[in-house]
């Protein structure tokens, strides 16, 4: 069975890595990119099941990534990563339809079960 | 986005009090000093005690909240940045208690979960530290 593939976006190369381990141990293949432009380019090349964006970064922040991926898919299951929440960028990832959020300090392993389950119904409206 | 210009707008709260306090002590002052026939002198005297007794509490609070404005920012800031070396600390903990990079014995899983605890400790004094932190189902 193909693996199904999920784009990272983070500008923390840790954080980044430690993600990227566990979504593989979890039967994913990962893509990642560091920043806004790498982000976009991958997405258009690797066309990936789901999307992880980070929502603080220098230049191109998620929520300006999330509206122009919006543009061209609204159905694809992406992600917000955040440290914290506030109601400022919950409101915005919501306008532009977030399919969720990731709490950094969350266990991962619960957060990838919440991936795998948008990536399902996803795939199911699509009719795949 | 809010508008998060505290300083300015505490200026023209200032401000306003200000003038505020100055026409009112004005106005009482002149109304006292006709009705008791008092000199302009004691006028004067009358208005500055008027206007000292309104404008300090005022410009006291505004002056509190302005400093507990700018901790409050400060801590938030210092809060947001020390979350993410704790998120990958806690995720390279897990991955190893998971076995993913593989296998571990007793001793070393019971250390790394004392590790892994006192790291939620941690994550958890922050989210204390910074009010209204946390998630907000959306």
């Amino acid at each position: 069975m193909t693996k199904k593939k999920v784009l990272i976006v983070d500008d923390e190369v840790d954080f980044l890595e430690m993600l990227k381990l566990r979504l593989e141990a979890n039967n994913y293949a990962v893509v990642t990119a560091r920043d806004g432009n790498d982000a976009l380019e991958k997405f258009k090349k690797e066309k990936p099941a789901a999307v992880l964006l980070d929502i603080l970064m220098p230049g191109m922040d998620g929520l300006d990534i999330l509206k122009k991926i919006r543009k061209d898919d609204t159905k694809i299951p992406v992600f917000i990563i955040t440290a914290f929440s506030n109601e400022e960028r919950f409101r915005v990832a919501n306008k532009f339809n977030a399919s969720g959020f990731i709490v950094k300090t969350n266990d991962l392993q619960k957060e990838i079960q919440n991936i795998t389950a948008a990536i399902g119904i996803s795939e199911d409206f699509k009719g795949k | 986005m809010k508008n998060n210009n505290i300083p300015a707008r505490i200026a023209g709260a200032i401000f306003l009090i200000i003038v505020i306090a100055i026409i009112t002590a004005g106005i009482c002052s002149k109304t006292i000093s006709d009705v008791f026939q008092l000199p302009p002198m004691a006028e004067y005297i009358i208005a500055g005690v008027i206007i000292i007794l309104l404008a300090c509490p005022a410009i006291f609070v505004l002056f509190i909240r302005l400093i507990s404005g700018v901790v409050k920012k400060y801590i938030g800031t210092i809060a947001h940045d020390l979350k993410t070396p704790l998120a990958i600390t806690k995720e390279s903990i897990n991955l190893v208690l998971d076995k993913i990079p593989g296998p571990i014995n007793e001793d070393q899983a019971r250390i790394l979960t004392t590790a892994k605890n006192n790291v939620d400790r941690l994550a958890g004094m922050i989210d204390v530290a910074r009010p209204g932190a946390g998630i907000k189902k959306p």
